[in-house]
Parts: structure tokens; C-alpha cells; sequence
């Protein structure tokens, strides 16, 4: 069965058409005409039943052609026999599709669900990743633009004394791409009990002597906490603590899926399962419980957990497709992974630390502070 | 209680009676009292001639005044502390030397063990600074702790005399800085390391997520809690007190001039 590949056309030219996410609209890049995403949907689901009808005809009209058909090997066609059909394992998690735009061939990660064609660029989306049991449930559109993304990474690297000078100059922005990223959405509830130590201290004076009272108490504290679409993404290719770190969304953005989102942004589907991301949704889970708890034992100078007893009810799964963007720089050699958040724009990634400002940083915090010190001392010799 | 009222008076007059004789015999300096003023009458009178005599050529010597002055309780001369009532004496009796009326006087008051010192004037603070003082109540006050009152005055007398041929060369006592420099010195490198690392620390902005409040859905429901008090533990330490002395004496100021005192 061929994988159906969408490339959403503008209705009056033509021309390719992307999501923007300022406007939420699908934008021709030609015309410049602007269509909702609604509005787009209705016109495909239409071409859609007019093209199945019409290939349900050729099917039937190419069966009575072949059956007259007869093979000629009379020398006038190449002799391609030496050509090696078998990509054999470099072919493994690769897919082909055929670009409906231009006809050129797309080789893409199997995972691959929206991408744009090398040749005519124009956006194109898979729709047979997101089919069946595939389809994801919801999609948070993109918000925030390339631009916005370029701007974000430059003010990351400001108020930081410790960037090597060249780095914001000379670093090269090799690639930045938005990305639908695929996510598990887990509902649940936390529940359980937790045992801490807490203490309360009391310090008096008698005397010529400091007294320090220290009484010991055993808490406990039982509750339940629910929660809803905890993010985990369902993604090997993205690094989880990116992930993580770009959190938290806005869910009242949060749409229908719709493949009419996709277009001008690169998609991939899920290829960690539900089971092998459940531990991460747990741990957050139980942690928020244990904090929550934790945050009702007032009244102590310490308290620490000695013990916890938590019980996870697993909910609803969600799958999701959030926005994210991706910024890929180079400096010294050295690759630098930077994320932002598509939707609000919360940008992080690890910066390199020069040492000679680590050190010019340490000296000139340390030199004032020990000179004013030492002057203080001396005076109060004095 | 009438006994203990006609035994204070009675030493009330016993010292003003000491006062006069010293303020007759110290007409000479300008100070209305001897260098040693006996009121309390701990010293035998050859205790008393040796220590005027030695006190007389350090205060003349160094331009100085190093007076040794014991009353019975000092609340008869200012009730507000022995020290005030230490400088209330120097000043009441204008004691010192020279135009400044420079002077160094250590007060013994016996019914409550309080001791008291009190340095007035530039060359005497010069000679006698805060380290210097409390370095100095070291030499007298173990002896007096044990009663020994000759040995005490004694040993104050020829320090006063040792801490003034040092200011007079121009080297005065003064504390050590070196070994407080160093912890100071240490202490800045430490909070230099404390901003340096917060500052490293922002530019590592990517973590694994440990909790989920973010996506909460309604409060925590708290279906139970219990807090138990298992058992009391109790220490004590003992308060250094960094102005003070192991007899617990601590630094003063007012008068003009400053000192210290404390029990003995």
C-alpha cells in the first residue's frame, strides 16, 4: 500500500502553503493569501473522496491495459541489471516517498511525519505516520516564529560574564528547525504516605553557656494529588533533559490534531512507547506528591524524608505533538544544542565557560574582598 | 544590716581620709591623688612605698600617669559601673600627666571583686590600645584572682612600664594581623567561590525534571497526618565572648577615654 503524502496547495495559485503560528493561519508563500486552518481541512477531505473515486477508476481501467500488454526486449532500453536494488542495512529506518509537488524522491527517517522537499522545498506532510491508532490526539501550534527563536538565543547568551568573548560573534548557527515533537500526555494520581524527621531547636543562654534544645518529632503526612497530561516525550531523538527544560506548556492552546498544522515545520512520530515512558511520568509523579506533603509540615527548623510509600494510579494516555525549536550552533569545533519552547518561548542550553573569565571573574570578586578585609583588620589594629 | 550600714560608712570616711593624705602628697604632678591609693588598704605600707616608687618613675619617665586606686565599693563614687566610676575618680581628682593629663588608672573595688581600667589621653591610647588592654589585664588579673594583690599591682606597674617604652620607640603593642588576615583572607576567597559558582551555575540551564507541579489538576488532598514527639536532645557551649577575657571582663568606653572592666 503506498504511503499518502500531503503538500498543501494554495487554493488560488497554487503555491505551497505553511502554518504561521502568529496569525494560526496557513499561509501561501507565493499569493500571500492567508486560509484557516479549518477551512483548508474542508477543501482536502473533499479532494480527498474525489481522488479515491477517481483511483478506484484508473485501477480498474490499467487491469484491462496490461492484460494486452506484452514485454519487449529488443535492445532499444537501457540495461540497468547491474544497478544494486538492495540498500540492504542502510536502508533500515529509512523510508522513500515521492514529492507530490516536484516528483523527486524524499528519503526520510522512518519516523519522519512532516518534512520539506531538498529540491522544490515546498512543505510536505506524511499523512500515513498519523494514521489509525497513530494519530495523535492534540497538537499545540507553533506560536512563536524562526525569528523570535534567533532573537531568544541571542538574549540566552546576554548577562553571561562567563561566555568566552568570541562565543555570541563567532559561534555559526549551523541549523534551526521547528519541530513537532512527539509526546506521551499521562493522567494520574499520586497517592500515598510519606514519613519525615523534623526537628525543632531552641537556643537559650544560661549562664556563661549557650544551650541548644533539640526536639525530635516522628511526621507523617497521607494524601492523594492528581494530575493532568504530564509531558514526556516519545521521542529517542530528543534529548530528555531538553525536554524537560523547556517545560512548562500551555494547555489551553492545546488543538484537535489536525495535519493542516504541520506544514512549513518538520514532524516526526513517537518511537519510544507508552510503557517505556511511564517511569519518567512516574518519578515526576511521585516527587510532586512527596513535595506537596512536605509542604504542609510547618512549624520545624528541619524536616527529611526517612521513608515513602506511594501508590500510582495510571490514567489516560494522550499523545500529542508540542512545538519546539531546535538550534543547532557550532564554536571551537564543538557542537551546541539549544531548544525553545514554541509556544513561550523559553530557550535553554549549556554554554561554554571560558576559563580565562572564570578565573579573571574569581580574581576580581577575590581581590577587592580580601583587600578590603585585610585594610579592615589592619585598621582595627591599628 | 545596721552593722554593715556603720561598716560602709565607716569605710567611706577611712577613704576619704586616704584621699586627702594622697591628694596632700601629690601636689607635685597636678593629680590630687598618689600614684597608689590604698583605700581598700590591701597593701602593707613597704607594698605601698615600692610600688608609688616604681609607678612614679614610669609615669615620669614616659610622661604617663600609671595610677593603682582601692576602694571599698565603687557605687560610692558612681553607681552606674566600675568603670564609670573608675574615670569619675580620674577625672574628679584630675589625675594624669601633663597638659593632656595622660594616665592609665587600674581600680580595685573590693566589696563586689569588680576591677576597672581606664586610659585617657592620646599618648596613654596610643600606648594602650583595646588589644593592648586586653593583653594587659592578663599580667594582673590571675594574681589577683588568687589574692595576691602586691604581685598583681606589681606586674601592672612594670607592664605599663614595658608597653610604654614600646610607644615611646614608636612600636607600640598591637595585635598580630597576620593569622586574622589570613582567616579574613580565606573567608573572601570563600564567598568569592559562592558568586562564581551561582554565576557557573546559570550557564547550565538544562536538567532532568524530578517533579511535576506544573500539571497538578486540583489541590492535595491531605487524607491524614500525625506528628509524634519521640525524644529531646540537649548540649551547651560555652560563650566565648570575643571583646572579653576568661574572667569575663569586657571593653568600655566613655569618660573621654576608654578601658575595660570586670570581676576578678
Amino acid at each position: 500500500m503506498a504511503t499518502k503524502i500531503t503538500n498543501y496547495q494554495c487554493p488560488a495559485c497554487t503555491g505551497p502553503l505553511h502554518f504561521v503560528g502568529e496569525s494560526g493561519k496557513l499561509e501561501c508563500d507565493y499569493c500571500g493569501t492567508s486560509f484557516d486552518v479549518e477551512e483548508i481541512e474542508a477543501l482536502y477531505a473533499e479532494k480527498e473522496q474525489k481522488s479515491e473515486k477517481t483511483a478506484e477508476d484508473v485501477a480498474d481501467a490499467t487491469d484491462a491495459t496490461d492484460a494486452t500488454a506484452s514485454d519487449s526486449k529488443d535492445g532499444s532500453e537501457w540495461d540497468v541489471s547491474d544497478l544494486n536494488e538492495n540498500w540492504g542495512a542502510d536502508i533500515e529506518g529509512m523510508r522513500a516517498y515521492s514529492c507530490p509537488s516536484c516528483g523527486a524522491e524524499l528519503i526520510c527517517d522512518e519516523t519522519t511525519a512532516a518534512t520539506s522537499c531538498p529540491y522544490c522545498g515546498n512543505p510536505t506532510v506524511i499523512q500515513g505516520q498519523f494514521s489509525g491508532i497513530l494519530k495523535p490526539d492534540y497538537i499545540l501550534p507553533f506560536k512563536l516564529s524562526k525569528e523570535d527563536a534567533i532573537k531568544a538565543l541571542k538574549k540566552h547568551y546576554l548577562k553571561k560574564p562567563l561566555l568566552p568573548s568570541n562565543f555570541s560573534k563567532a559561534n555559526h548557527l549551523e541549523e534551526i528547525k521547528g519541530v513537532y515533537v512527539p509526546f506521551w500526555m499521562y493522567d494520574g494520581k499520586a497517592d500515598g504516605s510519606v514519613q519525615f524527621h523534623a526537628v525543632k531547636v531552641h537556643v537559650y543562654t544560661s549562664g556563661d553557656y549557650e544551650i541548644t534544645e533539640t526536639n525530635h518529632y516522628d511526621v507523617s503526612r497521607k494524601g492523594s494529588i492528581a494530575f493532568e497530561k504530564i509531558p514526556v516525550d516519545a521521542s529517542s531523538k530528543m534529548p530528555d533533559d531538553y525536554m524537560d527544560s523547556i517545560e512548562p506548556y500551555d494547555y489551553s492552546d492545546l488543538k484537535p490534531f489536525s495535519t493542516a498544522y504541520l506544514p512549513g515545520f518538520l514532524a516526526d512520530k513517537y518511537d519510544v512507547s507508552v510503557e517505556e515512558s511511564r517511569e519518567r511520568a512516574d518519578i515526576r509523579c511521585a516527587g510532586s506528591l512527596v513535595n506537596a506533603l512536605r509542604d504542609t509540615v510547618k512549624g520545624y527548623t528541619s524536616c527529611d524524608e526517612t521513608d515513602r510509600n506511594i501508590k500510582l494510579t495510571r490514567g489516560k494516555v494522550h499523545y500529542a505533538l508540542l512545538p519546539v525549536w531546535i538550534l543547532n550552533t557550532k564554536w571551537d569545533g564543538k557542537d551546541f544544542l539549544f531548544t525553545m519552547n514554541g509556544q513561550t518561548g523559553k530557550i535553554v542550553g549549556n554554554l561554554p565557560v571560558s576559563t580565562k573569565r572564570l578565573i579573571g571573574l574569581f580574581v576580581a570578586i577575590a581581590a577587592p574582598l580580601v583587600a578590603l578585609s585585610v585594610i579592615a583588620i589592619v585598621l582595627m589594629v591599628r | 544590716m545596721n552593722k554593715k550600714r556603720i561598716f560602709c560608712h565607716l569605710l567611706a570616711i577611712i577613704m576619704a581620709f586616704a584621699f586627702c593624705i594622697s591628694a596632700f602628697a601629690a601636689e607635685q604632678t597636678g593629680a590630687q591623688l598618689n600614684y597608689v591609693t590604698d583605700a581598700a588598704g590591701l597593701l602593707s605600707e613597704s607594698e605601698n612605698d615600692r610600688l608609688e616608687e616604681t609607678a612614679e618613675l614610669v609615669s615620669n619617665k614616659y610622661g604617663v600617669g600609671v595610677y593603682i586606686v582601692t576602694v571599698g565599693d565603687f557605687n560610692d563614687f558612681n553607681p552606674d559601673g566600675v568603670y564609670e566610676a573608675t574615670y569619675t575618680i580620674y577625672h574628679d581628682y584630675t589625675m594624669g600627666e601633663g597638659p593632656n593629663r595622660d594616665g592609665i588608672m587600674l581600680l580595685l573595688s573590693m566589696d563586689n571583686r569588680k576591677w576597672a581600667m581606664f586610659c585617657y589621653g592620646s599618648r596613654c591610647e596610643y600606648a594602650f590600645n583595646s588589644y593592648g588592654q586586653e593583653k594587659l589585664e592578663k599580667v594582673f588579673l590571675d594574681n589577683f584572682g588568687e589574692d595576691d594583690w602586691y604581685g598583681g599591682f606589681n606586674d601592672y606597674v612594670k607592664e605599663c612600664g614595658v608597653y610604654l617604652g614600646k610607644a615611646a620607640k614608636g612600636k607600640p603593642v598591637r595585635a598580630n594581623p597576620v593569622y586574622a588576615c589570613l582567616i579574613a583572607a580565606g573567608l573572601a576567597l570563600l564567598l568569592a567561590t559562592v558568586i562564581v559558582s551561582v554565576i557557573w551555575q546559570k550557564m547550565q540551564s538544562v536538567s532532568i525534571k524530578t517533579t511535576a507541579n506544573a500539571y497538578v489538576s486540583g489541590a492535595l488532598q491531605l487524607t491524614g497526618q500525625s506528628d509524634t514527639f519521640t525524644h529531646k536532645t540537649t548540649s551547651s557551649r560555652k560563650i566565648e565572648r570575643s571583646s572579653s577575657s576568661d574572667s569575663g571582663s569586657c571593653s568600655e568606653s566613655g569618660g573621654g577615654g576608654s578601658g575595660r572592666s570586670g570581676s576578678f
